[in-house]
C-alpha cells in the first residue's frame, strides 16, 4: 500500500471518531488524491517506452525487409504511416483530455522514430545521396514539435543529443556550429515549462541532466579555437556559472540526480582546475600562437572571446544572486564566506593565471597559482564539511587534496619509492580521516 | 492564451514535419515523371551506410577526376553543371557556373573544393615542374552518387557492377539512368548493357542458382 492511500484510510477513521471534522478531512482528502493523480508511475512509463522502442524499430525492420516488393507510392504511403499514427494519437489524446505520462512518455519516443525512420525511408525511395550532418539536423529540427506536444523526456534528450551530434559533424567539415546555441535556445520555453509544472521531479532532473551535458560538451564543440588557451576562461565560467546557479535554485536536500547544475557544476570546476595545475596545459598559449591557418574562421572566433568575456560575468551575477538567495554561513554565531563564493570566483582566478602564461609565458607560475587555489578551496570544503557535519562535503575535500598530491608526485621527477610512500600515506590519511569524522558524526547523533 | 499559442507552436511544427518530407517527395516525384533522362558513364565502389541499409556508392567518369573552370570555387558552395552529350551518347559536363543556366540541362550541386590545376613539363635537366594550367579543378558532392538496394541484392548489384567496370576489360558498359529536371537529379536505375541492373541479377541467379 502506498503512502497516499494509507493516509486516505487514515483520514476517514480520523473523521469517523471526530478527531478530524469532515470538511478538514475532505481538504486533505483532495489535496492528495490530486498529488496522487499527477504523481508517475516510472514502471508504466519505461515499460510502455520500451514498448514504444521495439515496436517502431520492428516496424522500421519489416518494412526493410520487404521494401523491394513495394512500389514507390506505396513505399511513399508508408514512410508517412507512422507519422500519421503518432500525430492521431496526439489529438486523440488532447480531445479526450489524457495526461497520462505512461501515454505521453512513449507516444514521444514512437513519434520522434517515425520521424527518423520517414527521413531515412523517403531519402532509401528516392536514393537522395544526403549528408550524415544534414540527416542529423533535420531529424532534431523535427523532433522539436514532439518535445512541445509530448513534454517527453527522450525526445527532449534526443534533442540536445541530435543537436550535439550535428555539431559535432559540421565543427568537422568547418561548418557554422555556433548555430547550436540558437537552436538550443528553441527548447528552452518548454524546459522552463516543464520545470514550473513538475519542479524537482525526475523528469525535470533528467532532462536538465541531458541539456547541461550536451550544452557542456557543446561548448567544446563550437568553440573556433583560434586564441589557444581560451578555453579554460570559457569552461571555468561556464561551470561556475552552472554551480552557482544551482546553489541558487536547486535545494542543497535534494539527490544528486535532482541538481544537476549544482553536480555537474561543481565536478566540471573540480575537474577543470585539476587540470590546470599542470603545466602542459599552459604551454603554447595566448595572442602569440594565434591560429590563422585556413581551417580557422577569423570570424567566428568572436563568439569564443564573447564567451570568454560573458560567462565569467554571468558567474558573478549568479554570485550575487546566490549570495541573496541562500542564507550566510555561521560558524560560533559568526558570518563566514560559503565555500562556494570561493569556487564561484574560479574564472577570475584562471583569467589571472592565464594573463600570466600568455603575456609572460610563464607556465609554471600560472599552474602554481591554480594549485594553491585549487589546494585552498580542497581545505575549505574540507572545514566546512567538518563544521556542518557533512560528510559528502569532507570526503571530497579529501580527494581533490590526495588527487593533488598523486598528480603532482607523478609528474615529478621523484624516484617510484618515494612516490610510492607518498601514495599509501595519502590514502592512509583518507582512511583516517573518513573514519575519524564518520565516527565523530555518529556519536553526535547518538548525542542529540 | 498561452495554451493556445503553444498548441499553434505544436500544429505549426506538424505541419513542418509533414511539409519537409512531402516537399522532399513532391520534388522528386515531378523529376522522375517530367524530367529529361540523361546516361551517365559509372564506375563502382563498396561501402555499407549503417543508417539506410545498403547501396551502391557510383562514381562517374565524367566527375571523378574533377570538372574543369576557368575559376575557383569556394567550398560548400551551389553551383550549376551545365550537360551536353557526348559522342558515345553519355552526359558530360560542358560547363560550370555560380548562375542559374536559363536553358539547356543542368544540375544544382555543391562543390567539395577546387584547386588550380596542373601540369608537369620536362626541364631540360631531365627532371619535371609543374607548371599550372590557368583553369581549376573542381570536385562536386554529387546528389545521385547512391543507388539504394535490399540487403540480399546489393552485394550481388556490386559485383555485377564491378564486372561491367573493369578496365582492362570493359566488356560491359554501366550507366546510371537519372532524371533531370529543373537543377534536380534524381536516379532512375542503372543499367548495365542496356538492362536494369535487377534484371541483370535475377538472370545471373537463373544461370548461377
Amino acid at each position: 500500500m502506498n503512502h497516499v492511500k494509507f493516509l486516505l484510510q487514515e483520514l476517514k477513521s480520523w473523521t469517523d471518531e471526530g478527531i478530524l471534522d469532515p470538511e478538514t478531512s475532505t481538504r486533505i482528502a483532495s489535496r492528495y488524491a490530486d498529488a496522487e493523480m499527477k504523481s508517475v508511475a516510472w514502471s508504466r512509463i519505461i515499460l510502455g517506452s520500451l514498448g514504444a522502442l521495439l515496436v517502431g524499430l520492428g516496424v522500421i525492420a519489416l518494412l526493410a525487409a520487404n521494401w523491394d516488393d513495394i512500389s514507390r507510392p506505396t513505399r511513399t504511403a508508408l514512410s508517412f504511416m507512422p507519422l500519421v499514427l503518432c500525430v492521431i494519437a496526439y489529438f486523440m489524446a488532447v480531445r479526450n483530455g489524457w495526461s497520462s505520462r505512461g501515454f505521453f512518455e512513449p507516444l514521444g519516443i514512437f513519434w520522434s522514430l517515425s520521424i527518423g525512420a520517414g527521413i531515412s525511408l523517403i531519402a532509401q525511395t528516392y536514393h537522395i545521396s544526403g549528408d550524415p550532418e544534414s540527416f542529423a539536423l533535420s531529424w532534431t529540427l523535427l523532433i522539436l514539435p514532439v518535445i512541445y506536444a509530448t513534454q517527453a523526456v527522450v525526445p527532449f534528450i534526443g534533442y540536445f543529443v541530435g543537436l550535439l551530434t550535428w555539431a559535432s559533424m559540421s565543427q568537422y567539415s568547418n561548418g557554422i556550429t555556433v548555430l547550436y546555441w540558437p537552436l538550443a535556445l528553441l527548447a528552452l520555453p518548454a524546459v522552463m515549462s516543464i520545470r514550473k509544472d513538475t519542479h524537482l521531479s525526475i523528469r525535470t532532473g533528467l532532462i536538465t541532466w541531458g541539456a547541461a551535458l550536451c550544452s557542456t560538451a557543446a561548448i567544446g564543440v563550437t568553440l573556433e579555437k583560434t586564441l589557444p588557451g581560451l578555453w579554460m576562461i570559457i569552461y571555468s565560467g561556464a561551470f561556475a556559472t552552472m554551480f552557482l546557479a544551482g546553489i541558487a535554485y536547486e535545494s542543497k536536500d535534494e539527490p544528486i540526480l535532482q541538481t544537476p547544475l549544482r553536480t555537474l557544476g561543481g565536478c566540471g570546476l573540480a575537474i577543470l582546475l585539476y587540470l590546470l595545475i599542470f603545466q602542459w596545459p599552459w604551454d603554447d598559449i595566448g595572442w602569440h600562437y594565434y591560429h590563422t591557418q585556413r581551417d580557422y574562421n577569423p570570424l567566428l572566433a568572436y563568439f569564443d572571446y564573447f564567451l570568454a568575456c560573458v560567462l565569467p560575468v554571468l558567474a558573478g551575477f549568479m554570485l550575487i544572486v546566490a549570495n541573496r538567495k541562500v542564507d550566510a554561513s555561521t560558524w560560533k554565531g559568526l558570518k563566514v564566506v560559503s565555500v562556494w563564493t570561493a569556487w564561484g570566483i574560479a574564472p577570475v582566478v584562471v583569467a589571472g593565471a592565464y594573463s600570466v602564461a600568455s603575456s609572460f609565458s610563464h607556465e609554471f607560475v600560472a599552474s602554481m597559482i591554480i594549485t594553491i587555489y585549487l589546494t585552498g578551496l580542497s581545505i575549505c570544503t574540507l572545514v566546512e564539511g567538518l563544521m556542518h557535519r557533512t560528510m559528502l562535503l569532507v570526503n571530497a575535500g579529501i580527494l581533490v587534496v590526495i588527487s593533488i598530491i598523486v598528480g603532482k608526485f607523478f609528474s615529478s621527477d621523484l624516484g617510484f619509492t618515494t612516490k610510492g610512500i607518498a601514495f599509501i600515506v595519502s590514502g592512509g590519511l583518507f582512511f583516517l580521516t573518513n573514519a575519524y569524522v564518520g565516527r565523530y558524526l555518529r556519536k553526535e547523533e547518538k548525542v542529540s | 492564451m498561452k495554451r493556445k499559442l503553444i498548441f499553434l507552436i505544436i500544429a505549426l511544427g506538424i505541419v513542418a514535419q509533414f511539409g519537409l518530407l512531402s516537399t522532399i517527395i513532391i520534388r522528386r516525384e515531378l523529376t522522375l515523371r517530367s524530367g529529361e533522362i540523361c546516361r551517365f558513364e559509372t564506375a563502382p565502389v563498396d561501402p555499407f551506410d549503417a543508417f539506410r541499409g545498403q547501396y551502391v556508392q557510383l562514381s562517374y567518369t565524367a566527375f571523378s577526376s574533377g570538372v574543369l573552370s576557368d575559376r575557383s570555387f569556394t567550398a560548400n558552395t551551389w553551383c550549376y553543371l551545365l550537360l551536353t552529350t557526348d559522342t558515345n551518347g553519355y552526359q558530360i559536363v560542358s560547363s560550370i557556373t555560380d548562375s542559374k543556366p536559363t536553358s539547356g540541362t543542368f544540375i544544382r550541386t555543391r562543390v567539395r573544393y577546387s584547386y588550380e590545376d596542373h601540369i608537369e613539363k620536362p626541364t631540360p635537366d631531365n627532371k619535371y615542374h609543374r607548371e599550372p594550367t590557368g583553369k581549376w579543378k573542381v570536385h562536386l558532392n554529387l546528389p545521385f552518387d547512391r543507388y539504394y538496394m535490399p540487403e540480399k541484392l546489393a552485394p550481388q548489384a556490386e559485383t555485377a557492377y564491378r564486372e561491367a567496370n573493369r578496365a582492362a576489360r570493359r566488356e560491359k558498359q554501366a550507366v546510371a539512368r537519372v532524371r533531370i529536371w529543373r537543377g534536380m537529379a534524381v536516379i532512375e536505375d542503372i543499367e548495365i548493357d542496356g538492362k536494369p541492373i535487377r534484371e541483370v541479377i535475377q538472370a545471373e541467379r537463373i544461370i548461377k542458382p
